[in-house]
């Protein structure tokens, strides 16, 4: 009874989701589409990465716009350099996501807060200037232009329609994946490595062992908002992954919030909205997303995502109290 | 519940926060510390904006109905204004605006982002917006984006720079009647190889304005042997790559091409890379770049092995930073300040009563003649563009008149054929020591082989 309950409930959260994913293009513009909610899921899916290692494993990495990078240039260059079949390209550059993560895991296993920051800001940086300057590779400043979108079952990834159905399939996706890994033994270790990194080792676990995994179950998400992102600008240069993009991927992620991976998404939506149109208002664009970023840090420790959820726990108090139970149970018993 | 460590990992947000507010405000910064000569000039242009101001609010609603619609006509015009060369977008700006008030245009404001209202050409009123991008190409694609299907933006001016405008003409390529008109992106490749039918160029490349000193350093200062530096990137290739191409077809060498990264702050490790027994050292490099380099060039060695300069390495935007080190540097370009054309000097004047304390500079006089060449070519057909901007284009295409910097055409690119001028620095100015008449994309060489030759790179041309 209880598994056919699981079972039905799911189903009917799919379908929802389904009917949800379905209901946004012909309630926006082509414009908003393109710009607002394809660039959010991308952007989102990347800050997935850095909100599940944030809010999960309390890895503050700066280095999620290497792994974006790496996975968006390699497809790129095996299709434009090397002109291997695009769907081989991809899977290599999906793929390259958790390998990358692996190898930044691998030099962070030790490092833990501030040291970790620096470290992983480094490795961001480096991948700058390594697509800036290793031209033979990376095109230089440059980059790649041009790259066109695959078709998926006749149905062309440059059109707006398609990319959008499949960018939100790959969020779903990977917020699923993320959901799985968080409901192992392995997600409680990844909270161990947040809350208490002595007592996680005296467990008998080992806490770099545990980092790398993060690293590289973060890396899956990044790769995907990578390869996305080339499908969306239809290029990549060192302009992606830049010290810029770096701090707006951080920005994302602590203005989303980082208790649920799927603040990222509601992140990303608020940084493209007001990129997009805070200049109609205002000629201080940068300034205004730097200002909303400090208020909401200060004011909610999680993001927006906490702005929901304590406003819901203070409706349901409200409610509770309106309703009269207020009064704990185990006082009417002993009254 | 874990006390200590969520404590810390809540500071360093928090200094991570404070930085981010510092670096963004830093972009601002750069707009702000521009604006104060202007910032005097709103009791003299603000007050009759009050007027055309209702006009201004209706018409985007008829513009919500119909793209392209020919009741009004919508120019899109794009500059870097965040980001590093934040500076230059400001300059670009007031081109464009400038243009806009010979149309019967009232300045909005004095800011870079305010617009100007209550220009018409043939009857059909002319909306401006205006987008900022930081000089990286997918956001000047998204900025662009957002101009044409959102503000149904009719021609777009713009962009600044050189990757900018390769991304541009890829994504204007698919949407034939909407126009871009280049701004001052110089890559070679946006009209040379595979141009698009809507990209025109009413200025020179990267190439284009380096033209002459190859020949002149070999002819004239008698120079056999030098070195280059410049940043690591296609338009330093091209100027790096047009300055070889005359000096060593005339029978110099180049000993060695030294890159250096975009935004190099300590150059100490190139200059001491450069030879001993070169004779001159070209260098080609942009902004703050340039501002350091020839600062620490002249700390290290004097000057000891003469310098020649990049077009926008002494461009007059940055001439008053490099000071007394800038003194005697040769290079060509496509704006001197004595030219004793009329209309340079009526330029110079209207942009000094306008943005009191502004000088002509190469983003300046750019932005303005792409947006005076749009509005002469909408005059021509009456401001029509229902025809898919078909006959606007041609009459584009077909533009030639004096601009400010001289006479320009184009070619079958969409590319002008314009006057540069060797010149160099006396007092702070540029004066000019020939000029260089109709300068073409491919420098006079043979086209076919010169196009066969390959994009200027780190080692192409080959030389010596």
């Amino acid at each position: 009874m209880p598994a056919s309950n699981r079972v039905f409930a799911s189903a009917a959260l799919l379908l929802s989701i389904g009917a949800a994913i379905a209901a946004v293009p012909p309630l926006v513009s082509d414009f908003v589409l393109l710009q607002i909610v394809i660039k959010s899921l991308w952007l989102g899916i990347a800050g997935t990465s850095l909100a599940f290692l944030i809010g999960q494993a309390g890895l503050i990495s700066l280095a999620q716009t290497a792994v974006f990078g790496t996975s968006g240039y390699l497809m790129a260059i095996l299709v434009l350099d090397h002109g291997l079949t695009i769907w081989v390209a991809v899977a290599a550059a999906v793929a390259a996501g958790p390998v990358t993560g692996f190898v930044v895991g691998v030099i962070n296993r030790r490092s833990s807060d501030l040291y970790l920051m620096m470290l992983t800001l480094a490795i961001g940086v480096f991948a700058f200037y390594f697509a800036q300057q290793y031209q033979p590779i990376t095109r230089g400043h440059t980059g790649f232009n041009g790259f066109d979108a695959p078709s998926l079952f006749g149905a062309d990834l440059s059109e707006r329609e398609p990319l959008f159905y499949i960018s939100a399939v790959a969020a779903v996706a990977v917020v699923a994946l993320f959901r799985l890994v968080m409901a192992t033994p392995a997600g409680l270790a990844f909270n161990g490595l947040r809350d208490n990194r002595d007592r996680l080792q005296a467990l008998g676990y080992s806490t770099a062992a545990t980092t790398i995994s993060a690293f590289a179950v973060a890396g899956f998400a990044a790769g995907i908002g990578g390869v996305i992102s080339v499908w969306y600008n239809g290029a990549i240069s060192p302009g992606s992954i830049d010290i810029t993009r770096i701090i707006e991927l951080l920005i994302v992620v602590m203005i989303g919030g980082t208790i649920r991976i799927e603040g990222a998404f509601l992140g990303a939506l608020a940084v493209t909205l007001l990129r997009n149109y805070a200049n109609e208002y205002t000629n201080r664009t940068e300034t205004l997303v730097g200002a909303t970023f400090m208020v909401i840090v200060l004011l909610s420790r999680h993001g927006f995502l906490g702005i929901l959820i304590s406003a819901r726990s203070q409706a349901q108090k409200a409610l509770r109290v309106f309703r009269g139970q207020h009064l704990a149970p185990g006082k009417q018993a002993a009254a | 519940m874990q006390p200590r460590n969520s404590k810390l990992l809540w500071r360093l947000l928090a200094v991570l926060a404070m930085f981010s507010l510092i670096v963004t405000a830093c972009g601002d910064d750069d707009d702000a510390s521009d604006e104060p000569t202007p910032t005097t000039a709103p009791e003299t242009t603000a007050a009759p904006t009050a007027d055309p101001e209702p006009s201004g609010t209706d018409t985007p609603d008829d513009n919500g109905d119909s793209a392209r619609s020919t009741q009004s006509i919508t120019i899109g015009a794009i500059s870097t204004l965040d980001g590093p060369f934040a500076a230059l977008g400001d300059f670009s700006m007031h081109g464009v605006k400038l243009a806009l008030l010979e149309y019967g245009g009232q300045l909005d404001g004095t800011d870079t982002r305010d617009g100007v209202s209550g220009a018409s050409v043939a009857g059909v009123p002319i909306e401006l917006v205006i987008e900022g991008s930081d000089a990286t190409p997918n956001v000047a694609v998204e900025a662009t984006r957002k101009m044409v299907e959102q503000d149904n933006a009719d021609i777009i001016i713009g962009p600044l720079s050189g990757d900018e405008g390769l991304a541009l003409k890829d994504y204007i390529r698919d949407i034939p009647d909407v126009t871009l008109v280049n701004g001052t992106s110089a890559s070679q490749d946006l009209t040379l190889r595979d141009p698009s039918p809507n990209v025109f160029r009413f200025g020179g490349d990267g190439a284009m304005w380096t033209f002459g000193v190859g020949t002149y350093a070999y002819e004239e200062l008698g120079h056999r042997r030098i070195a280059t530096i410049a940043e690591d990137y296609s338009y330093p290739y091209d100027q790096v790559g047009a300055v070889l191409t005359e000096f060593c077809a005339a029978g110099g060498t180049v000993t060695d091409r030294i890159w250096v990264p975009l935004g190099t702050q300590d150059y100490s490790s190139f200059v001491a890379q450069i030879p001993d027994d070169v004779d001159a050292v070209f260098f080609a490099m942009g902004g703050t770049d340039a501002i350091n380099f020839v600062k620490q060039y002249d700390e290290f060695t004097g000057q000891a092995i003469p310098l020649i300069a990049g077009p926008t390495a002494v461009d007059q935007s940055v001439l008053a930073e490099l000071g007394d080190r800038a003194e005697g540097l040769v290079s060509s370009g496509p704006v001197v300040d004595d030219s004793g054309l009329a209309e340079f000097d009526a330029f110079a004047s209207r942009l000094d009563e306008v943005f009191p304390g502004q000088t002509p500079n190469t983003f300046n006089v750019y932005y303005y003649i792409a947006t005076k060449s749009a509005l002469q070519a909408l005059e021509e057909t009456g401001a029509d563009l229902s025809d898919g901007s078909q006959a606007f284009q041609d009459a584009l295409a077909e533009q030639s008149w004096t601009t400010p910097i001289g006479p320009v055409a184009l070619d079958d690119n969409r590319q002008a054929v314009v006057d540069m001028y060797l010149r160099q620095v006396v007092d702070g100015a540029q004066v000019t020591i020939q000029t260089l008449p109709q300068v073409n994309s491919t420098l006079g060489f043979d086209r076919d082989d010169y196009i066969a030759k390959g994009s200027f790179s780190r080692n192409n041309p080959p030389c010596g």
